[in-house]
């Protein structure tokens, strides 16, 4: 492998290639989040002018808001389950339409489907599907002989009921997943054939190799966008019941938009960003552990 | 003596078959509540095929709101943002997947870090920075930004980038290619499946985007159908035929983008004069 | 570099597109920016304002969903100077934006646009009136009231007459028990008396409270008294009606089928009895013209029991129109929301919604204005309409039980208030993680710990003594 030193050239094309970016960055990003840092320390409700008031929201967040406890709790839920779930399963799904199979185009339009059809139209449906009396999920379950739970009216089961409608969204990781598997090269995989190795044993150290930064991409996508989960229990359940669907950015909502309290949210979405970056340090530190990159 | 070849193809029709029958669901419900006479939409269980299926529901769409200019300006809004993340994105990525720079990495943790902050706080201040700029009472809010890029679409061309073989770049750079010839002749063409991801993201992505309408638009000549969607549910809450008709009128374009791009996800790579 | 030149022409061709889309408000007329629902029939209201006011450019901006979505919107405006003059609110608000100093008071202008209480049924206008310093805020618009509705016929089949409907809870509760009907696997199959919110009806949490003889809140809102022992007395009533029911779940999983739509199982005879709004009437008429129901108001139980008459309570809710601070063109908005809301306005839109559902082939039964006078108007347009006698009586007695209505108590803790009662409280009494009263004392301190926030800062900006 040839190596360059770092030249002009280079670092000038860089910064061509990254002054949008920069440019909108500092425009349009970094200054309403420095704001939004500034209303933490504040008493805010946007319509009167803030007052500073130090750490308190801090302070009344951590040690005065079980709720806020029991939303974390809630969304970590989501997270910690649901990310590995989609994962796998969107992968899967890729892997068996990126076969040559009769009507590709068709089935892979199918599976996007669901994460295509507004929130409004899928709700009455889910209502439907999950309905612990008649509902198609519990029907199914009976022809095992399993009594479904009450799903979407039980306090331990709404939101698995979550998890079970966020499979049907696993259309967008798929689609990517699709992308990443046509950069796997084929030549790769007939050297592994001519080497005698099996379906499983390609998969194993080819695809999921070469693989690895769309891996790498979902999961850590997955993350920042499960820890703020909010509208389809806005939607769909009101937080309810008991609190059970009350997910970090619902109750952070309530307190910005319902009781004016912008300040108090600010300090939640810090709290909340402060968990984010670190879960991401995280996998970036852990990345080269197992992410193959072709251009190292 | 076939039978290896077989069993693993009807396992893999059945995956196919029988997960799709439940992801094509939602879409049948629609298509089904759209069509369907307002006293047999509560039956319970649902017919799925309505007898006798109706089109009242779509002409009703159209007399509560103005679905022609709705549906142009989401056109219009979609080919901007679309124009302005295949302008600014994949430059940035590239940069950061291929390039050496100083900052490269801090600035690619910011990246990441911008998509942390849940946008319920910064709303504001982003409201008052484009009424700063006099952009209040127009659609620019709602696709400008995209040529400054998306942290999202950043970090996924990045990836992408990054699994790109070394060797063409090396084989490109001893010819005297620039750093932009590189990134324009050779990396690009074998980025398509991802362009396309990134263009289908975008497309949905400003198809039923809400948020932003919601807070700049102040009129109907500037609004787009999510919003009017919304409106629409708002005001006629009970009318579940009218509002799957406008749904299913919403969805449509999409699925007809989303069904031709298809084959771009599987341009393979035809990596010529390359040895394993 | 072609294909980036040809992104970038699409892109200046679209930037012309759309500039040539900015609206550019002429400098000669008098705007009016107003932001108030869309659709067919307000916009041939707003059109017949544009038409009798040819010297205003009335500006419309279409307002989407409830609550919180319209919130954003108007605090981004707020926050940036740019509020519309007119907003379109629910009075259940009013309170909460003006404590932020966010409406205009409109006292000054009812005695130049000749506007007064008396024109108004009293109920609608007290709600826009911010009690901590008994301003007005908001002409009230429309309203709304709750009623008794029953199945005849479920009454008929198991040998009840079916043209009285019991007056005490504790023969409600009987007859709950009675036409509740569960099938071998335990699952209910219809619901006798449905009166919590979610579960079949609308609000009888709120109305039921009234009825006992409750209070939510002291006089000026400054207290919060939900754990009061009526509202204890009365919760405790509902979960035993929930329970009677099969329980809040096996209650919610019957009630899920139908979404949003909570009248649909009345319809089919899935309940047998609810407390529901008076909008029921016109689903009736359309969804199920033959169904052979009764109607009845609930009754103050505190007055039976002591004195054993009959005194109608209902509850109402519903929008007004607003002038936020900082409009620029306050006097005209004040005309806007006077013409609105009065008598012509009122008309305007009556016409507009009878055309509509005419030309939709679907019936038409009036809402409940809050101008008075407008109201005799819609009863004579609604004689016409061919709906069955009890439907008919159903509407009449809709309008007939305005003067006995309630509103709930108006603060900028309404909406937590809203929230601590409906969503924690009565909650964890039906799932019986706590009893009534344990529920009820947490949801009161929470609440009045806002609210004793609120009033200090309240306090410290105006300079005025609350408490």
């Amino acid at each position: 492998m040839v190596k360059f030193r770092r030249n002009k050239e280079e670092i000038i094309t860089a910064y061509l290639c990254v002054l949008p970016w920069s440019l909108g960055l500092s425009i349009f990003i970094i200054g309403p989040i420095i704001a939004s840092l500034t209303f933490s320390f504040m008493d805010y409700s946007v319509v009167l002018p803030p007052k500073f008031i130090g750490l308190a929201n801090y302070r009344k967040m951590l040690f005065g808001d079980p709720l806020l406890w029991k939303s974390l709790y809630n969304t970590l839920y989501m997270t910690v389950i649901g990310v590995p779930l989609n994962i796998v399963l969107s992968l899967s799904v890729a892997l068996l339409l990126n076969q040559k199979v009769k009507g590709e185009a068709f089935f892979r339009t199918i599976f996007y489907l669901p994460s295509v059809v507004p929130q409004v139209a899928m709700s009455l449906l889910w209502m439907w599907i999950l309905n612990p009396q008649v509902g198609l999920v519990n029907y199914i379950l009976s022809l095992f002989g399993i009594k479904g739970p009450m799903w979407l009216a039980s306090e331990q089961w709404a939101k698995p009921a979550f998890i079970l409608m966020g499979l049907w969204g696993i259309g967008g990781n798929m689609v990517i997943f699709l992308a990443g598997l046509q950069n796997v090269p084929q030549h790769l995989y007939d050297a592994a054939t001519v080497d005698g190795a099996n379906i499983w044993q390609r998969f194993r150290y080819v695809t999921l190799p070469m693989l690895s930064p769309t891996i790498f991409f979902v999961l850590v996508m997955g993350i920042i966008g499960t820890l703020q989960i909010f509208t389809q229990a806005y939607i769909m359940t009101a937080g309810g019941p008991m609190d059970a669907t009350l997910f970090y950015v619902y109750h952070l909502f309530n307190k910005a938009f319902r009781d004016f309290h912008m300040g108090y949210a600010s300090a939640m979405a810090w709290f909340l960003f402060i968990i984010i970056f670190a879960a991401t340090m995280l996998n970036l530190k852990l990345a080269p552990k197992w992410v193959y990159y072709e251009t190292e | 003596m076939n039978l290896k070849k077989i069993i693993p193809r009807i396992i893999v029709y059945s995956f196919i078959i029988l997960g799709s029958a439940s992801f094509i669901l939602p879409f049948i419900w629609t298509v089904s509540t759209a069509f369907k006479p307002d006293e047999q939409i509560f039956l319970f269980p649902p017919k799925w095929i309505p007898k006798p299926s109706t089109i009242i529901h779509f002409r009703e769409v159209f007399e509560f709101v103005p679905f022609g200019l709705l549906y142009r300006n989401t056109i219009i809004l979609t080919l901007l943002n679309i124009a302005g993340t295949l302008f600014s994105c994949p430059l940035a990525a590239y940069a950061f997947a291929k390039l050496c720079w100083p900052g490269r990495d801090i600035l690619f943790v910011i990246t990441l870090a911008t998509m942390m902050l849940p946008p319920q706080v910064t709303m504001i201040p982003q409201f008052l920075i484009f009424r700063g700029l006099g952009w209040l009472n127009t659609m620019l809010p709602l696709w400008v930004p995209s040529f400054f890029g998306s942290a999202f679409n950043i970090f996924l061309l990045r990836q992408f980038f990054m699994t790109l073989p070394k060797e063409l770049d090396d084989a490109a750079r001893i010819d005297g290619c620039s750093f932009f010839g590189i990134f324009w002749r050779i990396n690009l063409p074998l980025m398509i499946p991802a362009i396309t991801a990134v263009t289908i993201f975008t497309f949905m992505g400003t198809w039923n985007n809400f948020i932003g309408p919601l807070i700049y638009v102040r009129s109907y000549s500037a609004m787009p159908l999510s919003l009017g969607l919304r409106m629409f549910q708002e005001a006629y809450s009970a009318e579940w035929g009218a509002l799957m008709a406008a749904s299913l009128m919403m969805i449509l374009p999409v699925i007809i983008v989303f069904f031709f791009l298809q084959k771009y996800f599987v341009q393979g790579i035809a990596l010529t004069g390359l040895k394993g | 570099m072609r294909e980036y030149l040809k992104l970038l022409t699409v892109g200046m061709l679209c930037i012309i597109l759309l500039a040539s889309q900015v609206i550019v408000s002429s400098a000669a007329k008098r705007t009016l920016e107003v932001w108030a629902p869309g659709g067919k029939v307000w916009e041939d209201t707003y059109q017949e304002f544009q038409k009798t006011h040819p010297d205003i450019e009335l500006k419309f901006v279409p307002l989407t969903g409830g609550f919180d979505e319209r919130k954003q919107k108007l605090l981004s405006a707020v926050a940036g100077g740019v509020p519309p003059d007119v907003m379109w609110v629910d009075r259940f608000e009013v309170s909460q934006w003006a404590a932020f100093d966010t409406l205009t008071p409109i006292n000054k202008y009812l005695p130049k646009y000749k506007v007064s209480s008396s024109q108004y049924i009293k109920q609608t206008w007290d709600e826009a009136i911010f009690p901590w310093d008994n301003q007005l805020y908001a002409l009230p618009w429309q309203t709304d009231d709750r009623l008794i509705f029953w199945n005849k016929d479920i009454f008929k089949e198991v040998g009840l007459n079916p043209d009285k409907f019991p007056v005490t809870w504790e023969e409600q509760l009987e007859l709950n028990k009675k036409l509740t009907k569960f099938d071998d696997k335990g699952n209910v199959t219809r619901i006798g008396f449905a009166v919590v919110e979610g579960l079949g009806a609308n609000g009888g949490e709120w109305v039921l409270g009234w009825a006992n003889g409750g209070e939510y809140m002291t006089a000026r809102s400054t207290k919060a008294t939900l754990n009061s022992p009526k509202l204890v007395e009365t919760l405790d009533w509902l979960v035993k009606m929930t329970d009677a029911s099969g329980g809040v779940e096996k209650a919610a999983a019957f009630q899920g089928t139908w979404g949003s739509e909570v009248q649909a199982p009345f319809f089919v005879g899935k309940i047998a009895a609810m407390i529901n709004g008076n909008w029921t009437f016109e689903s009736i008429a359309r969804y199920a013209p033959s169904l052979n129901f009764g109607i009845a108001p609930i009754y103050r139980r505190d007055i039976y029991k002591k004195e054993g008459k009959l005194v109608p309570i209902t509850f109402s809710g519903g929008h007004a129109f607003a002038i936020p601070k900082g409009a620029k063109n306050p006097d005209d908005a004040f005309e806007f929301i006077k013409w609105i809301t009065g008598i012509e306005g009122t008309r305007a839109y009556r016409k507009a919604s009878i055309e509509f559902s005419k030309s939709m082939n679907r019936p038409w039964a009036p809402i409940i204005f809050a101008y008075q006078s407008s109201n005799k108007e819609s009863l004579e347009a609604f004689a016409e309409q061919p709906v069955s006698q009890a439907i008919n009586a159903g509407v009449k007695l809709a309008f007939d039980l305005m003067p006995y209505t309630r509103f709930r108590d108006r603060s900028p803790a309404a909406l937590l208030m809203q929230r601590e009662f409906l969503g924690h409280a009565r909650d964890e009494a039906l799932y019986h993680k706590k009893t009534p009263k344990q529920a009820l004392d947490d949801a009161t301190k929470t609440i009045q710990a806002e609210l004793d926030r609120l009033i200090d800062e309240w306090e410290q900006r105006t300079g005025k003594k609350l408490r």
